[in-house]
């Protein structure tokens, strides 16, 4: 076995201090109930993301997390309780500053993740756009996060033309510009092979090394092998319709170490 | 049964009285549910009104609000300004000129005929026709060229949107769907259709002079014509034109971006909101036209009411 590091050993996020300032994300007595997925349920849920940070919240597989994502960045109502990013409280009514605010969120989608009367290209530059990126340094930001994404030119195809696995590497490219303040992946390898995960998580740990965090919706088994040997929170959201529980961070089993590596270093074809 | 055994006796019809007394008793309750039902119901469709009137309007004055704040025109809003500018506008200038060409011989057509049927002067057709067109065909007519090719398709797009899921990714990366979606939509519409009745004016009075050069009709010369015809122009004409066209292009943008960006339920449900889209778009317009009518001409068809 070579002792080549992998990205996972190198990602140093302390998951243990909690950081002064105040958390990008805050949730207070949050009680919600999806519409896409109705069993994923929350009641009176208090959590924080600090700034930094990376957090997995494992997810039975027929449970979406969009809706509960969608409320995160104030589009989707909660019942009860409010949800603040940044310090800002979404039940607020400005909607300007909230439209700013999102701004500031990079977000991979499940499903139904792009305009369909836009082109790729339109689509993935769209947020930058919004927020008043400059041309040259928007084309730049491309190259340099293509390349670390191994992310295919940007074409001028409408995205019901491009396939599956090309789609997930364009979603990855939008939701990293602009360094966001908080990523929020929604199962970011589904139709990727296996080692695509490692490139995402090395983007991951640049992107948390400059006080951005991450929350990760995992449902694949990958995403749950790598969330035992990186450090983050791990959470467990109940399919009985309650809560994310808190999980310990168990240190790696060797043969979830060897399966890890083996697949993040086997020849694969490109899944582009 | 505590009925006394009179009650239970049989009437000349067959019904005892306690059967008649609960008939009696079902059927003012039948009633009065019937007359509850109706309040119900009238009630509710009075509130639905209500509910789309302010929407309506609120919708309108926050497009306004939007369209004058100058951080809200970013690159992707002018983006789809432009584009909606291109489809709504420019896109539908042939179909109006069709139209409107077809319209201005029947207008010329009829003109004589009834010019001719009461024993008129012909010289009154010149004036006739400006002022049926201008006044009333040209604006009427781009709105319903605006609402049958761009009303349907905005509200198909919208509720495919809506119901695939596009409005959250917008929201979600910042895009406010107001200002993204609906604002230009709203304001390519107003622009659009005084653009198009402007068009169409000219189309119909074209057509109109020609046609009815040929037949006969009109026997001054075209400079003749058209001096004539600007000579007929009055401030009251222009006061008229510019609120008509934008307010009712206007209404129908709104309705049919309110309508579909309030389909909730599935994609069968998209073809039935494009077509309720339409009606109500084109009865607004018209409505707005016969409003504008009785306000600046104090007339109700042929009636004098202000």
């Amino acid at each position: 076995m070579t002792s080549k590091p992998d990205a996972f050993d190198s990602l140093q996020i302390d998951t243990k201090t909690t950081s002064a300032e105040e958390p990008i994300l805050k949730l207070r007595s949050v009680t919600l109930t999806g519409l896409d997925d109705p069993t994923f349920n929350m009641h009176g849920v208090d959590w924080e993301l600090p700034s930094g940070h990376l957090a997995v919240i494992h997810m039975n597989v027929s449970q979406h997390p969009r809706d509960f994502a969608s409320a995160l960045q104030g589009i989707f109502p909660v019942r009860f309780g409010d949800i603040q990013f940044c310090g800002v409280t979404w039940t607020q009514s400005d909607v300007a500053l909230h439209c700013q605010r999102r701004g500031e969120i990079g977000r991979v989608f499940e499903q139904n993740a792009w305009v369909n009367n836009l082109n790729i290209r339109e689509n993935v530059l769209l947020r930058a756009q919004q927020l008043g990126f400059a041309e040259k340094q928007l084309d730049e930001e491309i190259e340099r996060l293509r390349s670390q994404l191994e992310v295919p030119p940007l074409s001028r195809e409408r995205p019901a033309f491009v396939d599956q696995p090309r789609l997930q590497r364009f979603q990855w490219l939008r939701a990293f510009i602009g360094k966001p303040k908080l990523l929020i992946l929604e199962r970011p390898l589904k139709a990727l092979q296996s080692k695509a995960l490692a490139v995402l998580l090395s983007a991951i740990e640049s992107l948390v090394e400059t006080g951005s965090s991450v929350l990760w919706f995992a449902g694949t088994q990958p995403e749950f092998e790598f969330s035992t040997r990186v450090p983050c929170s791990r959470w467990i959201a109940g399919i009985d319709g309650i809560h994310l529980a808190k999980e310990s961070v168990p240190a790696a089993t060797e043969p979830g170490r060897k399966m890890l590596e083996e697949q993040t270093q086997r020849k694969e074809p490109r899944d582009e | 049964m505590n009925a006394s055994p009179q009650s239970e006796l049989p009437s000349s019809s067959g019904v005892t009285s306690t059967e008649a007394s609960s008939n009696a008793r079902h059927g003012t309750h039948q009633q009065f549910s019937r007359a509850g039902r109706f309040l119900d119901d009238f009630g509710e469709a009075s509130i639905r009104v209500f509910r789309a009137m302010t929407d309506t309007l609120a919708i309108l004055a926050a497009t306004v609000q939007l369209a004058l704040r100058p951080s809200t025109w970013t690159a992707p809003v002018r983006s789809v300004m432009v584009r909606q500018l291109l489809f709504t506008g420019s896109d539908a200038m042939m179909v109006t000129l069709r139209i409107t060409g077809a319209v201005g011989i029947m207008v010329i057509v009829q003109a004589a005929l009834w010019v001719d049927a009461l024993g008129l002067d012909r010289e009154l057709i010149e004036p006739l026709l400006w002022r049926g067109i201008v006044r009333e065909l040209s604006p009427l007519l781009a709105c319903l060229v605006v609402v049958g090719r761009s009303g349907a398709a905005v509200a198909t797009e919208l509720a495919s949107m809506t119901i695939g899921g596009e409005i959250e990714v917008l929201d979600s990366q910042g895009l406010d769907p107001m200002t993204y979606l609906i604002m230009p939509r709203i304001l390519a519409f107003v622009v659009s259709v005084f653009g198009l009745a402007l068009i169409a004016a000219t189309s119909m009075l074209v057509t109109g002079f020609v046609v009815g050069h040929f037949m006969g009709v009109i026997r001054t010369p075209w400079s003749d014509f058209l001096g004539g015809a600007i000579r007929q122009f009055t401030t009251v004409d222009l006061l008229f034109f510019i609120p008509k066209t934008t307010i009712a292009g206007a209404f129908a943008g709104v309705i049919c971006c309110r309508d579909g960006m309030s389909v909730r339920d599935s994609i069968t449900d998209v073809p039935l909101v494009s077509s309720r889209s339409i009606i109500r778009a084109m009865t607004a317009v018209f409505a707005v036209s016969a409003v504008s009518s009785v306000l600046i001409y104090g007339r109700l068809l042929v009636f004098k009411v202000l």
